[in-house]
């Protein structure tokens, strides 16, 4: 759907189409569950906040004006509302292994499918050890493509301060990567 | 792009991006319209004290315009009665101060402390059979 597109729908629910809303949550609730579920400690924890996410947005939608995307604005609620119940429940969360699968490529030979499993394995387990808001930063940025510019507007951060943090948790993975890699392999 | 850039990239590429649990937006019309009626009734009771507030003003203005008119009780008059304030005060402390009272308060306060622990004891309790009916 186009941004103008979705901008119509939601002039018609401010103006008491209310069962258009439907659209939009049919629309957009794969991705933000998918990035919650990212954040918070349990399946049921994470369907609860992405609800209240459509929610909070339904009623808030008149402080909507399409400066960016519906998509980059329901981002913002799920980036506020995810952080705070993980930082809540002691940042326990699902574990990345068990939302994400290996990705399948039949060219490749046995082993090295192998080598590759354990290293998604080994990530998944770093990622597992960052801070809530840094998962959610690394999810958009790879998982959900969002640009630099439309991470600023979730986090409410500056472009430069954007890069940085990516730079930084990109590099801190990469050292937890290797420690992990050296505990298994020696 | 350097290296992790791409293994991040493959690494996400197998997440589950697409699927929704069943009555997902259901769910969300449920908790959209439970909220509308909640936030309603916030208002309607937001309005309530207003109007109540508006009320009181307007009644002790009456109050005060009688007593000025009718009555004849001037300003002066009340500033006696707030005068008499700190005897009041003082009439309190007496009466609190008394050793009976002292009794009583620590009585009040061993059942306070009795309550709060029994409240402690059933909440623990309470919780401590969620667990064992959630394991």
């Amino acid at each position: 759907m186009k941004r103008e597109e979705e901008l119509i729908i939601i002039e018609r629910i401010l103006g008491g189409e209310a069962a258009l809303y439907n659209q939009l949550v049919n629309l957009h609730a794969p991705k933000i569950l998918s990035v919650v579920r990212g954040v918070v400690s349990s399946r049921e924890d994470a369907e609860e906040v992405a609800q209240d996410v459509f929610v909070k947005a339904y009623f808030s939608l008149k402080s909507f004006r399409g400066e960016c995307s519906f998509s980059t604005w329901l981002f913002r609620i799920a980036f506020n509302m995810s952080v705070s119940k993980a930082r809540k429940r002691h940042m326990e969360h699902i574990p990345m292994e068990k939302t994400a699968a290996i990705p399948d490529n039949s060219h490749e030979s046995r082993e090295e499918i192998m080598d590759k499993e354990n290293r998604f394995k080994l990530l998944y387990k770093a990622i597992d050890e960052l801070e809530p808001s840094d998962r959610f930063l690394i999810l958009s940025f790879y998982n959900h493509e969002k640009s630099i510019k439309e991470i600023c507007e979730i986090c409410g951060m500056t472009e430069s301060n954007v890069k940085v943090r990516l730079h930084r948790i990109k590099k801190k993975l990469g050292v937890m990567l290797g420690e992990k890699m050296e505990v298994c392999y020696g | 792009m350097d290296e992790m850039d791409k293994m991040l990239k493959d690494a996400f590429s197998g997440m589950d991006n697409g699927s929704v649990p069943f009555g997902f937006s259901d769910k969300i019309g449920n908790k959209i319209a439970a909220e509308a009626v909640k936030r309603a009734d916030r208002e309607e009771l937001v309005k309530n004290i207003l109007l109540a507030v508006l009320f009181a003003v307007l009644f002790l203005t009456a109050l005060l315009l009688l007593n000025k008119y009718y009555f004849g009780i001037d300003s002066v008059r009340i500033s006696g009665i707030i005068s008499e304030m700190p005897d009041f005060g003082s009439k309190m402390r007496n009466l609190f101060g008394s050793g009976e009272s002292i009794l009583w308060m620590v009585i009040g306060m061993n059942v306070a402390l009795l309550l709060l622990a029994e409240r402690i004891m059933s909440h623990r309790i309470s919780s401590k059979d969620k667990k064992n009916t959630e394991a």
